[in-house]
């Protein structure tokens, strides 16, 4: 996390001037008159004073970070604070089963607000996970993740309405087998290709799913779908409702990152570092590519699923709106943001991600309306300061140091 | 005369409306070195492909151990030992040199042959030095190495290459031809497709001149290596 040498360079200019451009949308809002089609401009001073009170402190912040990473790289180590910090966090299994346990601990001091915002941050570290297995292992593109999360989610909805007994963990299995069943036949035809028909494919599926889902009786058209009581997370004896979600939400998030570690350091996973470095040289060596990217994509598309179907036992309820495009930009936004390739990445930049929205949401709600605007400007300035994301992969690093 | 280990029978195929190769036949047999010379876009790296069944044939027929191999997927014929060497050496830069080694295993060898990695290392100390480093960091020589050595994992029966020098300074060069009669000498034939004909054709028992899609001459290494054909087109000569 240092900081840009040439601070008043073409960079900043860029920013800067991406900032002079937009600042006069924060000041004023456009209202048109139906009536008389006019459109006036109206000054709305309290928004521009709320978006400096967050976006002055932030930089001061920013600055500070940056300040500090560059005391720890003259004084500490060579390597980033931050990028040291979430490695040892969860580099290797028994790194990542220690801080999700003390994560897990740390529920029961948690007040309900929290535990249920943790819950749902847990749940999009799944989905990062798993997106990252396409995306950064194999290189292979998705768009439309947000469909094997409403796939999951929806699965398990319907068969909870089917299937009176079905008991809360079936949701696990279930979610994974279902989108991933289905993400294989999603994959079986354009995987075949090259280039990034993937992306194209996922994005027209997730769009047309979405109207599918909103169309159907068993799925509840707009309204969504209630899971029965009986298939949710209940409170387990002293437990509370609120703490059993949580513990479950980092017992699996845990569960699923051990898995795709494992996968990672397996033949398998440098097979897909291979077929993402070249497709033809893999071939070459007789690795089935198409399989393996076959595999990559249906795991991906099951830990979605996974992560839905949990959604679904813990919400209580699924609605069309888990496979909007805006859902599966948020997934693909936490995976470069953490940094491509990276499993501690994919954790770190989901928590971010999440977090941000909702904190600016509860404590700023007249600018919440920009998020997007600040993911975009997030989104831009990772891509010019630290492509590799804020935790990049251990071969980025590796292909940057050299030797070891 | 020993048999023929492999066989290419009047391959005829091409990309698109155009023939590249309009029937071209050559053979490898045991023990050899035989070298595939040609400028560019004469069907050296076209042909590479038929043996290797990257590319599809469109007439004829590649007969391996005196069987016909032709519809065979290349990774059907890797477990048979015909392993090529890619042009470009096209190792995974972002894979360790240890990891690019064991990619080379992935048909022959699933349960990787700790063993094989250490003659590895042997063979090629420099490669033993960088193991942990990635692929993409090594200079072009090392990488050249890095490619030959993965191919020798799949542990070939017949190795062929597509030029090995591309790139490379001439003492590395000389370096790389000295590994291969190495590999030669301790039994493996090499099917070597070279631009570079000075070097080539000294350490090729038998050798190939290939031109728009035909084979234009055929000799021992030495024959060629004197032909006033070859010295003008290949080395440079009046």
């Amino acid at each position: 996390m240092s900081l840009p040498k040439n601070i008043f360079g073409a960079r900043a200019a860029i920013l800067g001037g991406l900032a002079i451009l937009t600042a006069p949308f924060l000041w004023t809002r456009l209202d048109p008159d139906f009536a008389t089609g006019f459109v006036s401009l109206r000054l709305v001073p309290e928004n521009g004073i709320q978006f400096l009170s967050v976006v002055v402190p932030a930089a001061l912040v920013a600055l500070a970070i940056a300040g500090l990473g560059r005391l720890w790289a003259r004084y500490g180590s060579s390597k980033p604070l931050f990028e040291t910090a979430s490695h040892r966090l969860f580099e290797s299994p028994r790194a990542m089963a220690a801080t999700f346990a003390a994560l897990a601990a740390a529920g029961f001091v948690m007040s309900g607000k929290a535990l249920s915002l943790g819950t749902f941050v847990c749940i999009h570290m799944m989905l990062a996970i798993g997106l990252n297995v396409t995306i950064g292992f194999t290189g292979l593109l998705v768009l439309g993740y947000a469909a094997f999360y409403a796939t999951g989610a929806y699965t398990f909805a319907i068969a909870a309405h089917a299937l009176p007994v079905l008991p809360t963990w079936a949701a696990l299995p279930l979610g994974f087998t279902v989108a991933a069943g289905v993400g294989f036949l999603v994959g079986l035809p354009c995987l075949r290709l090259r280039g990034d028909y993937l992306a194209i494919v996922t994005l027209g599926f997730a769009e047309a799913l979405r109207e599918i889902l909103r169309n159907l009786s068993v799925t509840g058209g707009d309204m969504g779908l209630v899971v029965p009581m009986q298939a949710r997370i209940k409170a387990i004896g002293p437990v509370g409702q609120g703490h059993a979600s949580w513990i479950a939400a980092v017992g699996v998030t845990l569960l699923v990152a051990l898995f795709v570690h494992r996968l990672y350091h397996s033949r398998i996973g440098r097979a897909w570092i291979a077929i993402r470095e070249d497709e033809t040289a893999a071939a070459m060596m007789g690795i089935p590519v198409v399989r393996l990217k076959l595999l990559a994509f249906t795991v991906s598309a099951g830990l979605a699923g996974t992560a839905g179907a949990f959604f679904a036992g813990f919400a209580g309820f699924v609605d069309p709106s888990t496979a909007t495009f805006e859902q599966s930009v948020l997934i693909l936004a936490m995976v470069i943001l953490g940094g491509i390739g990276s499993l501690p990445g994919s954790i770190l930049g989901a928590a971010l991600l999440y977090l941000a929205p909702t904190l600016l949401r509860d404590w700023f709600p007249a600018i919440s309306d920009y998020r997007l605007f600040f993911f975009g400007c997030i989104l831009v300035a990772m891509m010019l300061f630290r492509p590799q994301g804020l935790c990049g992969s251990p071969r980025h690093k590796l292909e940057l140091e050299g030797a070891s | 005369m020993a048999d023929a280990l492999l066989r290419l029978e009047s391959a005829r195929t091409g990309y698109g409306p155009n023939d590249v190769l309009h029937g071209v036949s050559l053979t490898v047999r045991e023990g050899e070195i035989v070298t595939l010379l040609g400028g560019n876009g004469a069907g050296k790296t076209t042909t590479l492909g038929v043996l290797s069944g990257i590319v599809g044939l469109r007439q004829g027929k590649v007969v391996w151990e005196g069987r016909d191999i032709s519809g065979q997927a290349t990774a059907d014929r890797l477990r048979q030992g015909l392993v090529l060497c890619p042009e470009a050496r096209r190792i995974f830069a972002r894979l360790t040199v240890e990891e690019n080694l064991i990619a080379g295993t992935w048909v022959r060898d699933p349960k990787l042959n700790k063993a094989k990695l250490e003659k590895t290392w042997e063979r090629f100390p420099i490669l033993g030095q960088r193991r942990k480093q990635l692929g993409g960091t090594l200079s072009g020589g090392e990488q050249q190495m890095l490619a030959i050595a993965r191919a020798l994992m799949g542990e070939p029966k017949l190795l062929m290459l597509d030029e090995p020098s591309l790139g490379l300074a001439p003492l590395i060069v000389e370096q790389i031809f000295r590994i291969l009669v190495e590999i030669n000498a301790a039994g493996t034939p090499v099917l070597l497709v070279e631009q570079n004909a000075h070097q080539a054709l000294k350490i090729a028992h038998r050798a190939y001149v290939l031109a728009t899609g035909e084979i234009v001459r055929e000799g021992t290494g030495s024959e060629l290596l004197a032909s006033d054909e070859v010295r003008r087109a290949y080395l440079g000569e009046d």
